[in-house]
């Protein structure tokens, strides 16, 4: 990967190829963030990554793949900075809602709608629980325990 | 260095405990200042207002300092854990999810139990009365009525809504017959002195700019400072100082804003800087007298240190629960609390059941560890899974060992040339083994729930190493009965320095199976209140000596 945006987009879009909902990573609108937010310090190693798995050279899911495998802690954290970049993107929100979510762009100012809790449906019923008084704590068995904690 | 006017009381750190000690002892008319390395957080610069929350979760809100590397914080080096904290005004209450559940009367018993930990110097029914007042306080929400816990009284709020998530955990409870119970939270459920009733934005991991929930600076510091509570931000104390007599003196800070150092001089210093800061201040502190650091002949300041045993799994259901939406806590489970060494282990263990979070944090796996597919498969994954996960904790009591602690870094240093904190912590074999059966009762609840799917968390890394994201940072001047082997005694009153006290998460014992705000709350209010009854006598008591004054009740 050379670090222009032509390979950045086709790596973004292998991460996040879109569907007939959700929009591609390009199409969502994240590039240009996403090489802000990557610039600091994971586009060098990515683009070193990349090129030695062949990238411009193979199949781009074959060489994501093998980063992947190679460099887990690398391509975590820049798979991690893909994914919360695209779902912050108002296209994406967009899809989410078109799931059927009732979903805000920010949680705040709006929250969500309200509730109570209803004594009638959620109080619980089943009378389980117990607690042992101070002065009933007595010492256990320990013979039951193995090993080094015994 | 300037000496600014004499006070009453100094109190070192802002947090949830220097608040409420703040607070009490400024209302009973005591001079009080206060110090905090760090700023106020506006409500306008908390995350929740922008799309790129998620991101900023990762970053400048990241609850670990060495991630988020802000001026106020301090390097903690470990080898282990990952201690999370955040220094300002509220402390981690700007950034905390605000779970309220209370100790119980065994957790204070664990010398008798079982030897491997010690009793505390109290006992539970000392502290509850100071529980209920700490409840009002900050405003908590919940049911009574437990049968796992000890009667008390309503809470200040009603429970916080159950909603579908809540519904559908409970039910896997249930089919298993274990207990539940929903959360207790310091998140208001309707409007309570002040603050709105908490409106469910699903955010609490990057706290409360609403003051729904009960961040320290919109809830207590607003009472404290009307009180007349001088509050100095910026203020990062470098060292307590002794006089001849082997009082505490006072503290010398640095403003971090201008670099000059300032005295404070006061008649009772109190630190209440969480498991980390406390131990660390005091350990700056050594002297001629206290050579070993301040108040550490027992050589237990910054040892003990514990977390909580932790392994957690996120559980998808068939159902769709909306779990995006709602507070974080949604039901506790003490199915597991009381010792029961047919399991192998001593000690217990709590379920926190969380919901599960915004879509982006929900892809990155950031509870279950395991992030969603790339490529085809994605938007998959994310059709099926989102909306319909919950996130359960198996949070235990893990045993106090002296060797895991806090020292003072030979290498690193703050933005002020202070050491940085040293972490090491490893887990005892007891809490490994807790940890095994842990998690596979979460398995059991997966299996109670119909899960479609589930990923298991036990922190450990690609070599096996746990570690913890340690929000819990606890036991490292820890109180107790002997001052051979503790810090304080019962009134958290440093055993070789009269005025000195220490009261935060580090003056604990043992850890419970709970999260500790709640306890830290009431044990600051039960001090403070000491401390203001006892002013007069404390004032005059002698240095060190090891006996508290007869007027400490």
């Amino acid at each position: 990967m050379s670090g222009h945006d032509d390979d950045l987009a086709l790596f973004l879009n292998t991460l996040l190829p879109g569907d007939d909902l959700f929009p591609t990573a390009t199409a969502s609108g994240m590039l240009a963030l996403a090489r802000a937010r990557m610039a600091a310090d994971l586009q060098a190693p990515l683009t070193a990554a990349l090129a030695a798995h062949g990238w411009g050279g193979r199949p781009a899911g074959d060489v994501v793949a093998g980063v992947e495998a190679a460099e887990p802690a690398l391509f975590d954290a820049v798979r991690k900075l893909a994914y919360l970049t695209y779902y912050e993107q108002p296209a994406v929100i967009a899809a989410i809602r078109g799931l059927g979510f009732t979903y805000n762009d920010a949680p705040l100012p709006d929250g969500y709608p309200a509730e109570r809790f209803n004594p009638a449906t959620d109080m619980p019923r089943h009378g389980r629980g117990r607690w042992i008084a101070a002065d009933a704590v007595v010492r256990v068995d320990l013979g039951a325990l193995t090993g080094e904690q015994a | 260095m300037s000496a600014p006017n004499h006070a009453d009381i100094l109190v070192i750190g802002a947090g949830a405990s220097g608040a409420i000690i703040s607070l009490v002892l400024a209302e009973r008319g005591l001079k009080v200042v206060c110090l905090d390395q760090g700023g106020w957080t506006p409500p306008a610069d908390h995350p929740h207002y922008a799309p790129d929350f998620q991101w900023q979760r990762q970053k400048e809100w990241n609850p670990e300092p060495a991630t988020r590397q802000a001026a106020a914080d301090y390097p903690v080096q470990s080898s282990h854990s990952h201690a999370l904290m955040w220094n300002g005004i509220g402390g981690s209450t700007n950034i905390f999810g605000a779970l309220w559940p209370r100790f119980r009367p065994s957790d204070f018993r664990k010398g008798v139990e079982h030897g491997m930990a010690p009793d505390w110097p109290l006992s539970y029914a000392e502290l509850a009365p100071f529980y209920d007042a700490s409840d009002a306080l900050v405003g908590v929400s919940g049911l009574a009525g437990d049968a796992a816990m000890p009667p008390r009284p309503d809470y200040p709020c009603a429970p916080l809504p159950a909603r579908n998530s809540g519904r559908a955990i409970a039910a896997g409870f249930d089919r298993l017959g274990w207990h539940w119970w929903p959360m207790p939270s310091a998140i208001v459920s309707e409007n309570y002195q002040g603050r709105p009733a908490c409106n469910g934005c699903g955010n609490c991991g990057s706290g409360c700019p609403r003051g729904s929930m009960a961040k320290m600076s919109l809830s207590v510091w607003p009472r404290a400072l009307a009180a007349g509570v001088d509050l100095r931000a910026g203020a990062r104390v470098e060292q307590i100082e002794t006089g001849a007599d082997g009082r505490a003196t006072g503290a010398v800070y640095i403003d971090r804003a201008t670099g000059a150092r300032h005295r404070q001089t006061a008649d009772i210093v109190v630190v209440a800087g969480n498991g980390i800061g406390s131990p660390r201040l005091l350990l700056l502190s050594e002297s001629a007298r206290f050579p070993h650091g301040l108040a550490n002949g027992s050589d237990a300041v910054g040892r003990y240190l514990m977390h909580h045993t932790l392994v957690g799994a996120t559980i998808w259901v068939e159902p769709r629960i909306d779990s995006h939406i709602g507070n974080t806590g949604a039901v506790i489970s003490s199915e597991f609390a009381e010792t029961d060494t047919a399991r192998g282990f001593v000690n217990g263990f709590n379920f926190n059941v969380a919901r599960g979070g915004p879509a982006g944090l929900s892809t990155v796996g950031a509870h279950s560890g395991h992030a969603a597919p790339w490529g085809s498969a994605h938007h998959a994954w994310f059709r099926r899974h989102f909306g319909h996960a919950f996130n359960a904790f198996a949070i235990g009591d893990d045993i106090p060992q002296a060797d895991n602690r806090i020292t003072l870094s030979e290498s690193a240093r703050d933005s002020d040339g202070l050491p940085a904190a040293s972490l090491h912590y490893v887990p005892h074999a007891n809490d490994r083994k807790m940890m095994e059966y842990g998690a596979n009762r979460l398995r059991d609840l997966a299996s109670a729930v119909g899960a479609f799917d589930f990923a298991l968390n036990d922190y450990r890394d690609a070599a096996g190493t746990y570690r913890t994201p340690a929000w819990h940072l606890l036991g490292t001047c820890r109180m107790g009965s002997d001052p051979a082997s503790s810090v304080t005694n019962k009134w958290h009153q440093a055993w070789e320095v009269a005025n000195l006290f220490i009261i935060d998460g580090s003056s604990f014992p043992t850890g419970g199976v709970v999260n500790p705000t709640s306890t830290v709350c009431a044990l600051a209010l039960r001090a403070a209140t000491n401390i203001a009854d006892c002013f007069t006598e404390l004032r005059r008591a002698g240095g060190g000596g090891g006996q508290a004054p007869s007027a400490l009740r």
